[in-house]
């Protein structure tokens, strides 16, 4: 992958678009959604992962639902009110970063 | 391919033995695992134990990074919980009812015995920890242990440095400080069974198996 340090500190982020989309996910299809999204470019691992999880879990942005599936338990992650709401904020700060980056690298020039 | 229970089993003994201890943390882990070797078995048309063994020496790392990672998000979250426990309204209303009945009719300042009062607490837990981890065997959490680390770790600070009951020349020998330090202790002990009750309730409902 690329630079991953560049993504490390959207994951959060990351993380609460996808659960908003859709409805909730394990970790494991976290790891495959983002995968399979950037191509390849962006591998989460799960040490970066699961403490993500659990620290928007500690912080009310996300509930949790344990279900059995095939001999196993598995640990569904959805949002909360609150994470919906923080969802919105995250992704609107996320743009005008992306938007703001854009205008550093690559600025446009003009003749006031 | 869905995995076998004994494949589920063999996971979970290998997480065991890689050190990762807390139920709450493995349950996590043996699912990731044991989806990710499923996929790779239907992938590249592995057994069980050679998928296994290459997610294993690829991920590893990762997994125990993770395993060290959950002790510091579950000692934030209890030592949240076990504030919030304290101040809460009925805990501050029972150490402030203690306070002045103890004063009016049970004051502290002569009671010598006291002092056993933090040795007692430890001694307890750690008889609480073989009894119920060591000997039967009962399946480890990492909130309820870590709250219980934190606890003891509060008394045995306290008790080192500003035990009054031990401390004969201390500045402040009234009735007052040591019901007040008395009481203190006792809010913070009902924050704490209240705060591992929680967790209990919570863990039981989330992990019955593996």
């Amino acid at each position: 992958m690329g630079n991953s340090k560049l993504y490390k500190g959207s994951l959060n982020t990351i993380i609460l678009k996808l659960l908003e989309e859709k409805g909730k996910m394990y970790g494991y299809e976290i790891t495959q959604k983002v995968k399979e999204l950037t191509k390849g470019e962006l591998k989460i691992t799960e040490g970066a992962l699961y403490p993500a999880l659990h620290k928007l879990e500690a912080e009310g942005l996300l509930d949790v639902e344990v279900a059995k599936v095939d001999n196993r338990l598995r640990k569904y992650y959805k949002l909360t009110e609150a994470g919906e709401k923080e969802t919105v904020n995250r992704l609107a700060e996320l743009e005008e970063f992306i938007r703001s980056m854009q205008n550093l690298v690559n600025p446009k020039w003009s003749i006031e | 391919m869905s995995l076998t229970k004994e494949n589920i089993k063999f996971i979970d003994t290998y997480l065991k033995n890689s050190d990762i201890m807390f139920t709450d943390v493995r349950t996590e882990m043996v699912d990731h695992v044991a989806t990710a070797v499923s996929e790779e078995m239907d992938s590249k048309n592995l057994t069980f134990y050679d998928a296994f063994k290459a997610y294993m020496v690829v991920h590893k790392k990762d997994l125990l990074q993770y395993n060290k990672q959950f002790r510091k998000t579950t000692d934030k979250i209890v030592l949240k919980s076990l504030f919030k426990k304290f101040i809460a309204p009925l805990n501050v209303c029972i150490m402030v009812a203690s306070f002045f009945l103890l004063i009016q009719f049970f004051p502290l300042g002569e009671k010598k015995f006291l002092k056993f009062v933090p040795f007692g607490f430890l001694i307890i837990t750690i008889l609480v920890y073989y009894i119920v981890v060591l000997k039967k065997r009962k399946q480890r959490f990492s909130g309820i242990e870590r709250a219980g680390l934190i606890l003891t770790f509060l008394f045995q600070l306290y008790n080192a440095f500003q035990n009054p009951f031990f401390n004969e020349k201390s500045v402040i020998t009234n009735d007052y400080y040591f019901t007040l330090v008395f009481v203190l202790l006792l809010g913070l002990s009902t924050a704490f069974i209240t705060v591992i009750l929680d967790l209990h309730k919570k863990y039981t409902n989330h992990y019955t198996i593996v």
